[in-house]
């Protein structure tokens, strides 16, 4: 009869079990062997990562999702705070119409987006191409896909990466938004009004009351926009298949290249132990974010 | 002041316009036919009588030539399964780690939830290895089951959370009147977390239609809907743009809805974490 409670479990217990838990162990296993699918697997301890370490296509990567996870932040983060400050002072009529506006990207998949915005970004017939021709900026019209060169010169971050960054920007801005609006809600009026009677100014109300209250909503947002950047997948892979030459791939994307193209399953699992590491290293700290 | 007020509003009507441009391209092109796309400006409507004609024959276009219909109808199964198992599955182990005094309750969500915490990437090789090697690679059943099993950690911590709102007391009452363990789940436990069961429900059934990974590494035919959208390309089967948007929207859909709909569930679910 004591048993029974744990039927309640069980079910969500074995199916977490044998889809997730025992494949990440499995992964870890897989990172310490060569193997190609085909010829017999091969132990060869640490020789996985020793190797990706020294890939220039791995270090590329990244750098890359490093860029990608400081440039969500600012964008689709940081901006959606200052359009959120915004747009909790206008009158109900004009908060809802600006929601509106700003949450709609979110309402579409990365797919989904992605397929809008190569029609976008592409040379001819393309949307900035021509809106560029429209306004007499010829000399501006370049191939907006295959913009390798880098943005900063030490790193090898190309331009056409901060591109996908903003598409993504514009698809998650709206989540990120709308999470800072009920947190600016929650912020009773009365502490603004004893503030600015005390005479404080609006940037110091800003600083001291609304920051601090927005604690909890930006941990929320930090996290996971940081999550979804570090494995991101969708985007590069579907506006340029992590393209050209592997210039605009995620780490995500090269251990997919690396396990199901290339059949290096020992690296690819060793991207993947990295990623893996990395990213539940990040999970944990938000987590104990929220413990506070 | 005034000045002040003005600003706000060039800056946010500037970002609007950004936002919306996007939008607008869709729309434009959309109502154009493929020919049109190629001979007027990106920007430029046709004649405003060719409007419905077009539409009429790019959304058909889309529906018959192409596979987002048949992904369309594989991803409501998939998410309609993942979505609403994952929501019960949760709701009965939330209940026993919660309500019912099991030993190591933290040990048991923890074990449960480690699945969230780690990136998609770890599983991707052994479950790829593992369906090609016991033949469910490539079916319905196999695809949704992983669907299901990356949706049960999230829907836990949603659901677990919500039920210490649950008071313990009810609980004990129920159990004095002589209730059972499932008659207290059944009659007092899942009606009083009815928001969580919607909450989780909708923000798993949004993951999974959206999901492009899993789909285009576990199936070939039985393809979810944005496996099918990711190949819309016009060197594909001559597919010309304007059919690639329109499809694009009809696999957009049911997100739009449901958010439109249940928008303050969605929030709901994702403001939970900030609670606990």
């Amino acid at each position: 009869m004591k048993l029974s409670k744990y039927l309640y479990i069980f079910p969500a217990f074995i199916i977490t079990f044998l889809v997730l838990i025992l494949p990440a162990i499995y992964t870890i296993f897989l990172s310490f062997r060569e193997w190609d699918l085909l010829m017999p697997p091969e132990w060869v301890g640490f020789q996985n990562y020793l190797d990706i370490v020294q890939d220039p296509i791995f270090l590329h990567s990244f750098s890359n999702s490093i860029a990608w996870i400081i440039g969500t932040l600012a964008i689709a983060g940081g901006l959606a705070l200052f359009l959120a400050t915004l747009i909790n002072s206008c009158s109900k009529k004009a908060r809802i119409l600006y929601v509106i506006i700003f949450v709609a990207p979110f309402t579409l998949s990365p797919t989904v987006v992605s397929q809008i915005w190569i029609r976008i970004l592409q040379t001819s017939p393309g949307g900035i191409n021509s809106l560029l021709r429209n306004l007499g900026l010829e000399e501006h019209i370049t191939t907006w896909l295959t913009l390798t060169n880098p943005i900063i010169p030490i790193s090898s971050v190309p331009v056409l990466t901060l591109i996908l960054i903003f598409v993504y920007s514009w698809n998650l801005l709206g989540l990120n938004l709308l999470l800072f609006l009920v947190g600016l809600q929650s912020i009773p009026a009365y502490f603004k009004e004893a503030a600015k009677l005390d005479g404080a100014n609006h940037f110091q109300v800003f600083y001291h009351i609304t920051l601090p209250m927005l604690k909890p909503v930006t941990l929320i947002v930090i996290a996971n926009t940081i999550i979804n950047s570090w494995r991101m997948f969708d985007i590069p892979w579907v506006v340029v298949s992590g393209g050209p030459s592997r210039m605009s791939e995620t780490l995500a994307i090269t251990m997919y290249r690396q396990s199901f193209n290339l059949f290096r399953t020992g690296q690819g699992a060793a991207i993947a132990v990295f990623i893996g590491i990395t990213g539940t290293l990040i999970s944990l700290r938000w987590l104990r974010g929220f413990a506070q | 002041m005034k000045y002040l007020l003005f600003l706000k509003h060039i800056i946010l009507g500037f970002f609007s316009m950004v936002w919306l441009f996007p939008i607008a391209a869709i729309l434009i092109t959309i109502s154009k036919s493929g020919r049109q796309y190629m001979d007027l400006g990106y920007w430029q409507l046709p004649a405003l009588s060719d409007i419905p004609t077009n539409l009429w024959a790019n959304f058909s276009f889309a529906i018959v030539n192409t596979e987002i219909i048949s992904g369309f109808l594989n991803s409501l199964l998939y998410a309609g399964i993942a979505a609403l198992g994952a929501a019960l599955i949760a709701s009965f182990a939330g209940y026993a780690i919660v309500h019912l005094d099991v030993k190591r309750p933290l040990l048991w969500f923890g074990l449960i939830f480690s699945g969230n915490l780690l990136p998609f990437q770890m599983y991707l090789l052994p479950l790829y290895l593992s369906y090609t090697s016991i033949g469910i690679y490539d079916t319905r059943l196999g695809f949704a089951l992983v669907h299901l099993g990356l949706c049960i950690p999230f829907a836990l911590f949603l659901y677990r959370n919500y039920a210490f709102k649950v008071l313990s007391s009810l609980i004990d009452a129920a159990k004095c009147d002589g209730c059972t363990d499932f008659e207290v789940y059944l009659h007092v436990f899942l009606p009083i977390t009815k928001p969580a069961f919607l909450s989780v429900f909708i923000v798993q059934f949004i993951w999974s239609w959206n999901d492009l990974l899993f789909g285009i590494l576990l199936t070939e035919n039985v393809r979810p809907i944005m496996a099918e959208v990711a190949r819309l390309s016009p060197a594909r089967a001559y597919t010309p743009v304007p059919v690639i948007l329109a499809g694009s929207l009809l696999a957009a859909i049911p997100t739009i809805v449901l958010f439109l709909f249940l928008n303050q569930y969605f929030v709901e679910g994702l403001k939970i974490r900030a609670d606990k």
